[in-house]
């Protein structure tokens, strides 16, 4: 994997332990957000590996959101999500997800998945193959 | 000079335009927490806007796209709270509701109380399953069936838990209960026929322990299984509704794609006429959005369900975030303003109970009661005004009854028919 990519992290290593470590996926999207013009930004108070975008969408901040966190043992989430713009509430706003294993993610989905972030989950951008519902609770 | 809108009015063009938070606001402290649950509609802002007639309840649109250009601002002066147009600069005062005891308690089981149910104004409402299986299906080139304007399936798990423990449901509903509550909905995405089965223990539970006014929100039966409405009615249900959502058949198919697959436009209003026909005025309801379709189709579905005597639930469309529908425009104030004109009118002409039953404010839609500022003053309105205090009166010691507990008719595990395989 590449130097820190996110905001506000700390080493690669450590950062990629946040999801549960040894999925590929994780490690493509970083080497994906490190490539990307724009700024990421990690939440380190957040479960999992939790990254917003600095940048402006129709001339608002944008609120996109990925999380990735594994469930269970050897599955990851990527999850789009919008958190509330009110600072106090805790409500998010799901766009649904992508279920992984270990197995390596084309990078052209890796693209398509940092792109839908960066344009702030516009619907003509949603990547193929997102899933909308989980059979499990999320943690913040 | 602009003169103010009344407070039905006003209601209309918050629900259309939303509202913005002035940082003068303190609403982590004076409002409850905010709660995107079941469909997503409440995951505004609750107020109460006071009014002579009544106050009234709403659930303001905080968090979409199109409430940051709202011309309405909340803003907090003192310890008061105004809503400031600044179109006219004229100054509404408002209530913010706080946020009931029981919202920071959690069950004997450990579950955050709010995890489980929402008071949506004062009713609560209990989204009981497992998300909605359009959200599970895939068919016709898309990724899913669900709903267009709906967000259900994000929420469950997100913002809600999976499963509900019906001991979780019985608490939450009794310290509801305590704090002056007097109705717990229910409602259930799409399970494959199996829906009604899964409502019924909790029911039972909350009739025969708790003691409160119960609604049931589910997709309608196949014709072969209405003895299930039967079954639920003996369990102690005084209300079903059905959503069919719009009255035009294209626009139901085009934006319901899992209910007109599975079910179709029909299967709704045979439920309806079934249940509304064994229950009293007013008891059943049938669930549309106004300012989708064309307005003359939303008029057409309340002279329907009037005409069935059953109770017009008028939504105003909320484009909710991360919907199908996000992008697009929220209605004009103006339409929606004849369409709850519409809904009080056809109320009054026939006879549909309106405002009878004791402290229920839903704060997703514009009721008909409160649609009563809409309607002019003359000798018709002071009739039906004269007319709701009869009924109300009338009507107190059956729900006085409906709210103590009782022992159910019916045994809520084993329906009294094998349960029918699912679809």
């Amino acid at each position: 994997m590449s130097a820190v990519v996110l905001k506000g992290a700390a080493t690669p290593d450590a950062l990629a332990a946040r999801s549960g470590g040894g999925f590929p996926a994780v490690d493509a999207l970083l080497e994906g957000v490190a490539s990307a013009p724009e700024t990421f930004v990690l939440d380190p108070g957040a479960a999992g590996i939790d990254w917003s975008v600095e940048n402006r969408v129709r001339g608002l901040p944008n609120r996109a959101r990925i999380k990735c966190w594994s469930p269970k043992e050897g599955t990851l989430l990527v999850w789009f999500y919008k958190r509330s713009a009110l600072p106090w509430s805790v409500d998010r706003f799901s766009y649904g997800g992508v279920l992984v294993g270990r197995e390596r993610v084309p990078p052209a989905a890796i693209d398509a998945w940092l792109r839908y972030q960066v344009g702030g989950f516009h619907p003509e951008q949603r990547p193929p193959g997102i899933r909308r519902s989980f059979p499990f609770d999320l943690p913040a | 000079m602009v003169a103010p809108l009344n407070p039905c009015e006003l209601e209309i063009d918050l629900f259309c335009r939303g509202v913005r938070i002035d940082r003068s606001c303190s609403l982590e402290e004076d409002a409850r927490v905010f709660r995107r649950t079941r469909a997503g509609l409440g995951s505004g802002l609750e107020l109460v806007l006071p009014g002579g007639l009544k106050d009234i309840w709403m659930n303001a649109p905080v968090e979409e796209d199109f409430a940051q250009a709202s011309p309405y601002r909340l803003v907090k002066e003192g310890a008061r709270y105004l809503l400031l147009d600044e179109r006219n600069s004229l100054r509404y005062p408002v209530r913010i509701p706080p946020e009931p005891a029981w919202y920071e308690r959690r069950t004997t089981l450990g579950t955050p109380m709010q995890d489980v149910g929402v008071l949506q104004g004062t009713y609560l409402g209990i989204y009981i399953s497992n998300s909605c299986g359009y959200w599970w299906m895939r068919g016709e080139g898309r990724e899913a069936l669900n709903c267009a304007f709906c967000t259900t399936g994000y929420n469950v798990g997100v913002n809600e838990r999976v499963d509900k423990a019906v001991e979780d449901v019985v608490e939450v509903a009794a310290a509801a209960k305590a704090e002056g509550c007097t109705f717990t909905h229910f409602n259930t995405g799409f399970h494959g026929g199996r829906d009604l089965e899964m409502v019924a223990p909790y029911v039972a539970a909350v009739k025969e322990r708790v003691g409160q006014l119960v609604g049931v929100q589910a997709l309608p039966a196949r014709p072969a299984d209405y003895w299930k409405y039967d079954w639920l009615l003996d369990l102690g249900a005084n209300h079903f509704s059905f959503c069919w959502e719009f009255q035009h058949p294209d626009w139901f198919a085009r934006l319901c794609p899992g209910k007109r697959a599975t079910l179709g436009q029909d299967a709704f209003f045979r439920a309806l006429e079934y249940c509304q026909r064994k229950m009293p005025k007013g008891a059943c309801s049938g669930e549309i959005i106004a300012g989708v379709e064309p307005i003359e189709w939303t008029l057409r579905a309340i002279d329907y369900i009037t005409d069935l005597g059953a109770f017009p639930t008028v939504c105003i469309f909320r484009p909710c975030i991360g919907s199908d529908m996000e992008h697009v425009p929220s209605p004009r104030s103006e339409d929606m303003i004849g369409v709850m004109r519409h809904m009080y009118e056809a109320c009054r002409r026939k006879g549909i109970p309106i405002g009878a039953a004791p402290n229920i404010e839903v704060s997703l839609i514009v009721q008909p009661d409160d649609a009563r500022y809409l309607a002019p003053r003359d000798l018709r309105f002071w009739a039906q005004e004269a007319r709701s205090w009869v009924v109300r009166r009338l009507a107190a010691p059956v729900f006085a009854r409906e709210l103590r507990p009782r022992a159910p008719k019916a045994d809520p595990l084993h329906p009294p028919r094998p349960r029918p395989a699912a679809a």
